[in-house]
């Protein structure tokens, strides 16, 4: 399997513009959360507010991911992506022109960038349909690798907002957003393949199982982790200890790096030592070093306990999404529409909590320990799992892939 | 695609006549059945055919084995044996058509992957053509160019494919052992009084037209007269092996009305349900669709198919063959097991054994050596009854094998056939991760050395209560290290035993025993055991003689060297 593969195979224009469209994509869905100093400061909003303000978006584009990836199945995933797009310029626009005057009109801002959100569920799809079964892992992986879009984002979108005004990011963010439609229209293409329809009942038949409800809430737990705190560093390093909304944006562009980069490795690792075992490891990781941050009053200590949480949590990703497919063959598609909305749900819970926790305890340590009690119970969850799983008929999941 | 040229036959031994040519009567389908088979002048013949008759059915097989493949004759032997076998025990909840494919799709990689295993190519290569009647209706498929045609008021239509290249005749597209897999063509058409099936290999089709055959066959030829009729008009370079199988239905049978009883798969299952007069009583603690249940004061053990099976096909099929692998091997390393006749739901019945299963046995006490040998000999023995059916368990593990206390000593007893599957038939990872030989992550396909991987793992679970390489997951790439050596952990077992069980759990395939049957002397023979040393071993411990040879040899030469270097000084 070589790079090169990927241009005699497929469509490669599909794959560039999927990956431009995701990464854009998911910059500006985490946009608030960079912003949320600077915004909070000049709307005079309470801990709690800025907390939901940053979260509210990973809640909705979770749940339009479910949407969408229906909708992709119906009208074409080039349709959707272009109307998630054009919903997203629109909301970009009226930020720009009219800012976010009250608490309310940052909340429908929220909403209105859970569309860029959920592009997870078009672009990959659009660009794995090309491609044949061994070079999905390959596909995904590049499609995905759009998570760097959140790095960007901390690291411009204070820059910006301290130069010229935070709603002129909003501006600023419209010509990436224009651009990257136009090459969208004009180079991604459709592939002609079959696809079975995707039905809210299926998404309910595959909740029956167990094991199901298991990898949604291991998700919640990682991904609901990493995209949490990615959402939260900035606020937090601004909180704390004072740093200007720059500052604070590097540090967090730099753990949430970390743990970008190392989901693939989490992936590998898994694949190598048992993925139970390697998530037992990173969730084990995760939970102490949450526990430990709240103590940690130096910045350096502080940053390395983010460090460490960010990372194994990416990796915790990359273990989650090397079991998935194995376990669960031809429904992985449903599936990860599924597991991917639980992780949006744990996003939400985490960066709206820690805020909750700073507004009514006057610091963010119980929500930081109530998230490691979670990474406690996944790995409770884990030895659930992992007798079943021992138990159960070896042959019959092996039918199923 | 490979091609295979089948032309040629090489098969210098001796000539074969006509195999049978005696008429059959069957009681439900009145049928005759005649077949013949001629060799080419001198040689075997490749072909295999076979026909038999039972109730309302009958089942006709003819198998074409291809010269350039070395091994044609013994594939086209197996693949007739295989596929009547198959047919007469096949689960009842299978089609005909449905049982046919599956049949076929097995032999077909169980002869792929063995002569891959054994040839380094495939060299078990055959044409297959099969008619089944079932009462008014005719069956079949084939694969390859061997021929299944059906003559009816002196007209005849061709019912199979000819698998063959467009320009070569002889060279052929598909074939049961070329690939992985294989797609055979299926037909299926109703019968009435005084139609007339017949199945033929290329040496035949090759030299009679079609409305020849038509007219023989509505004058109700009998094969041999077929047979003799294609050879003498064959001319020299046409003659090939000749072999045909004529099925007369003289009057078709009613089907019986076969109980189309959607079968249910129960939701819940819950203490004091009844089922077909099995009162449930309690779950099995592992899972809750295995139940002890009592009926007329007896006690069973019933399973059910998982609730999965209901919208997934995979999922069904493996459950209906699992029951048909339970219900028919009995021997005694088994539990008995059957399916009742009428049952409204979908569940197999197993007699109850009131003994705990090695695995709950391990958490309370490791078993002692003499024990442990008579397990590797239980284990060695069932295997060994298994693989002469041409199958393997493939899930020997502790959970698997029942531990019964009689007075003094222990019996054991074998259970979940679940996975018992034709030698060398699957590539993927089904079993259970941590009893799985190295090779097998790597899609090397089951065999008796996988098994005995497995069986040693067991032993030394039995007698350690630690698995040779760690717990391994579902969904793991592991990398095999040198396994802790199982007397350190029980300084009870013997230096033959520990070999023993080493060289069953060895990483590298070709170090690991081979047979069942090496494994089951040298436990017979703990004297003759020779001692077992892992890669990592070092020298001095693996041959303490080499290592004090060796080290002379190089003082010695060291020696030499100074005693020269001191003369040459002085």
């Amino acid at each position: 399997m070589k790079l090169s593969d990927l241009k005699s195979s497929g469509h490669w224009p599909t794959l560039l513009t999927a990956f431009l469209y995701f990464d854009f994509s998911f910059m500006v869905w985490t946009v608030l959360g960079p912003l949320g100093a600077q915004i909070g400061e000049s709307l005079h909003l309470s801990p709690e507010q800025k907390g939901l303000m940053v979260a509210l978006p990973i809640l909705s584009g979770a749940i339009l991911r479910i949407a969408l990836g229906m909708l992709v199945d119906r009208i074409g995933a080039k349709n959707t992506g272009v109307l998630a797009q054009l919903v997203v310029i629109a909301g970009l626009a009226l930020g720009w022109v009219f800012g976010l005057p009250t608490y309310q009109a940052t909340l429908l801002m929220g909403l209105v960038l859970g569309f860029a959100g959920a592009s997870f569920a078009v672009a990959l799809p659009q660009a794995g349909r090309w491609y044949p079964p061994n070079m999905q892992g390959v596909v995904m992986g590049l499609a995905g690798a759009g998570n760097v879009g959140v790095v960007i984002d901390s690291l411009l979108a204070p820059r910006i907002a301290a130069a010229y005004g935070w709603k002129s990011v909003f501006g600023f963010a419209l010509f990436p957003a224009v651009l990257v439609l136009i090459i969208y229209v004009l180079f991604s293409r459709e592939a002609q393949v079959e696809v079975k329809k995707k039905r809210l009942a299926d998404y309910i038949t595959l909740l029956r199982d167990k094991d199901a409800h298991w990898f949604c809430f291991y998700y919640t737990v990682s991904f609901g982790g990493f995209v949490g705190l990615a959402s939260s560093y900035v606020l937090y390093f601004k909180g704390e200890y004072g740093l200007t909304a720059v500052q604070a944006g590097d540090f967090a562009a730099l753990c949430t790096f970390v743990g970008a980069v190392l989901r693939p490795v989490g992936g590998a690792v898994a694949d190598r030592i048992g993925g139970i075992r390697s998530l037992y490891t990173f969730y084990a990781v995760a939970g102490l070093a949450l526990i430990a941050s709240p103590f940690a009053h130096h910045l350096g200590f502080n940053v390395a306990t983010f460090l460490l949480a960010s990372g194994a949590l990416g990796m915790a990703n990359g273990a989650v999404f090397q079991l998935l497919p194995q376990r669960f063959g031809k429904d992985i598609g449903v599936m990860t529409g599924l597991v991917g909305c639980g992780g949006g749900v744990g996003g939400f819970y985490l960066a709206s909590s820690l805020g909750l926790a700073k507004g009514l305890t006057g610091s963010y340590a119980s929500g930081f320990f109530v998230f490691a009690a979670l990474c406690g119970l996944a790995i409770c969850g884990l030895t659930l799992v992992k007798t079943r799983w021992r138990t159960t008929w070896g042959a019959l999941a092996n039918a199923r892939i | 695609m490979r091609r295979i040229a089948c032309a040629h036959r090489l098969a210098p031994l001796a000539p074969r006549t006509a195999r049978s040519a005696v008429p059959t009567r069957v009681t439900f389908v009145k049928v005759s059945l005649t077949s013949f088979g001629l060799p080419r002048d001198g040689v075997e013949s490749e072909d295999s055919f076979a026909v038999k008759a039972w109730d309302e059915t009958v089942i006709a097989v003819l198998a074409d084995g291809t010269g350039g493949a070395r091994r044609g004759k013994e594939a086209s032997a197996r693949i007739v044996e295989s596929l009547i076998s198959n047919y007469a025990a096949r689960p009842v909840a299978w089609s005909p058509e449905k049982a046919l494919t599956e049949f076929t799709r097995l032999i077909n990689r169980t002869l792929h992957h063995e002569s891959l295993a054994q040839d380094r190519s495939p060299e078990m290569i055959s044409t297959l053509s099969v008619a089944v009647i079932e009462g008014n209706r005719l069956y079949g498929l084939n694969v390859g160019d061997s021929r299944v045609y059906l003559a009816r008021d002196g007209g005849i239509s061709r019912l199979s494919e000819d698998h063959v290249d467009g320009d070569m005749k002889h060279v052929l597209q598909r074939a049961i052992g070329l690939e992985p897999e294989v797609a055979p063509h299926c037909f299926e058409r109703e019968l009435s009084d005084g139609d007339v099936a017949f199945l033929c290999s290329d040496g035949i089709s090759n030299v009679l037209t079609d409305d020849d055959l038509g007219a023989r066959l509505a004058k109700h030829s009998a094969a041999r007269a077929i047979v003799q009729h294609a050879r003498s008009v064959a001319t020299d370079e046409m003659l090939d092996d000749m072999s045909a199988i004529v099925i007369d239905i003289a009057e078709t049978g009613k089907l019986r009305a076969v109980s189309q009883l959607p079968l249910l798969i129960p939701d819940t299952l819950r203490k004091g349900d009844v089922i077909d007069g099995y009162e449930l009583v309690r779950p099995f603690q592992h899972s809750d669709r295995v139940w002890l249940a009592t009926k007329d004061g007896q006690r069973w053990t019933m399973k059910f198919a998982p609730l999965e099976a209901r919208g997934n096909e995979a999922v069904l099929n493996q459950f209906v063959k699992e029951t048909w692998n339970a219900t028919r091997l009995r021997a005694e390393f088994f539990v008995e097991s059957f399916a009742p006749e009428r049952a409204t739901a979908r569940y197999y019945v197993m007699e109850f054994v009131e003994a705990p299963s090695l695995k709950m046995l391990l958490a309370s006490r490791r078993l002692a050596v003499d024990e442990a040998v008579e397990l590797g000999r239980f284990l060695l023995a069932a295997s060994a009854h298994l693989l002469r059916l041409d199958l393997v368990h493939g899930d020997i593990k502790p959970e698997n094998i029942l531990v019964i206390s009689d007075y003094d000593r222990l019996r054991f007893k074998l259970i979940d056939l679940g996975s018992a599957t034709e030698i060398f038939s699957i590539t993927t990872r089904a079993g259970t991760a941590s009893y799985l030989a190295p090779e097998r992550f790597h899609n090397a396909p089951i065999s008796e050395r996988t098994e005995i991987f497995a069986i040693g793992a067991t032993l030394y679970q039995a007698l350690t209560g630690a698995f040779p390489y760690g717990e391994i997951e579902r969904f793991q790439t592991p990398v095999f290290h040198a396994a802790k050596a199982p007397a350190r952990l029980n300084p009870n077992l013997p230096p033959w035993l520990e070999s023993l069980i080493l060289r069953a759990v060895a990483v590298d395939p070709e170090r690991r025993y081979c047979h069942y049957s090496e494994v089951a002397f040298d436990l017979a023979n703990p004297a003759k055991v020779e001692p077992f040393f892992q890669t990592e071993t070092a020298l001095y411990e693996r041959d303490p003689l080499l290592f004090y040879k060796t080290g002379f040899f190089i003082l010695l030469a060291i020696t030499l060297y100074l005693l020269v270097k001191l003369l040459s000084h002085t």
